[in-house]
């Protein structure tokens, strides 16, 4: 059941989402309320590359989706659990060293649930952090989500 | 055929919402207070091919708005496949009775035409919920 697995393609170079290899950017990814996803990402050097960029120098992944740049804000969604990422069992092609990535997601928080409240569906920003073992931090992915809303199971 | 009040919903798994069955957005649905229906949904993948929905069990709802307490949630044992004779659960062609006789709906709608409310499809699989669709639509009073 691939149902819940959303395929993305990730220039490394603008931190954005591609189709490959013609530069055609995506639609917004988008995410039902109280799914929970796994996302898998290849990551390439630029656009118009097909090369794979190595990040296994990179130790530590985190996963943001919110709404407002405001420092003082709470995501709706922050994911810091290392399980969440490149686990084999989600995905078994999962290879950081080959820049082939899994993101366990779920969509389903109570700070999600309060700034949506009742619209039918609402625009997010979502990003993807990395830091390596000295605690240099890269934007790997910093793209729009929509979340659309839904009565719960 | 059931003799039910049939509908039919083609629904695309990959952007949660209704489709017409050429894949197009397809038009909010009208459900009728105190009606008896069957609803007939076409689960298709992106490329409008049914999605094999084997071993699954389903749960249908309908609120007010995301986040109220449902008019009415339709449970597995109400999705009866021998209602529809095409029905074919690995094609993704399934079925629910919705019994629209609620008083919570009439007390929604108390003495206006219509509103507007929510509907919601899921899917229970190896332990994980999933949402198949999402949508609003119109519900009207009628003259008892």
């Amino acid at each position: 059941m691939s149902l819940n697995t959303k395929n993305i393609t990730i220039d490394a170079d603008r931190a954005t989402t591609i189709v490959a290899p013609n530069n055609a950017v995506l639609q917004p990814i988008s995410f039902v309320r109280g799914n929970e996803y796994i996302v898998l990402a290849n990551v390439y050097s630029n656009a118009s590359s097909t090369e794979l960029v190595p990040l296994s120098i990179y130790d530590n992944f985190e996963l943001i989706i919110g709404r407002t740049y405001n420092p003082s804000a709470t995501p709706v969604t922050l994911i810091t659990d290392q399980s969440k990422f490149n686990n084999v069992t989600d995905y078994p092609q999962a290879n950081v060293a080959s820049g082939i990535l899994s993101m366990r997601v779920n969509v389903g928080s109570n700070a999600l649930t309060t700034d949506i409240g009742n619209n039918t569906s609402q625009s997010y920003t979502m990003e993807v952090i990395l830091t390596n073992n000295v605690g240099g931090k890269v934007m790997l992915l910093d793209t729009t989500a929509t979340i659309i809303n839904c009565i719960q199971i | 055929m059931s003799t039910r009040h049939n509908k039919v919903h083609f629904l695309n798994t990959s952007i949660t919402t209704l489709t017409t069955s050429n894949g197009s957005k397809a038009d909010t649905p009208i459900y009728f207070y105190k009606d008896n229906m069957l609803l007939r949904f076409f689960v298709n993948d992106n490329n409008g091919t049914g999605i094999d929905l084997t071993a699954a069990t389903f749960e249908f709802k309908i609120a007010e708005s995301y986040n109220t307490t449902p008019f009415l949630t339709v449970s597995n044992s109400d999705f009866i496949l021998a209602d529809w004779v095409d029905s074919n659960i690995t094609l993704g062609k399934i079925c629910c009775r919705v019994d629209m006789n609620q008083a919570a709906i009439s007390t929604y709608l108390n003495a206006t035409q219509q509103k507007n409310a929510q509907a919601a499809l899921w899917m229970t699989l190896g332990g994980i919920n999933y949402c198949l669709v999402s949508f609003p639509f119109i519900l009207k009073n009628i003259i008892i």
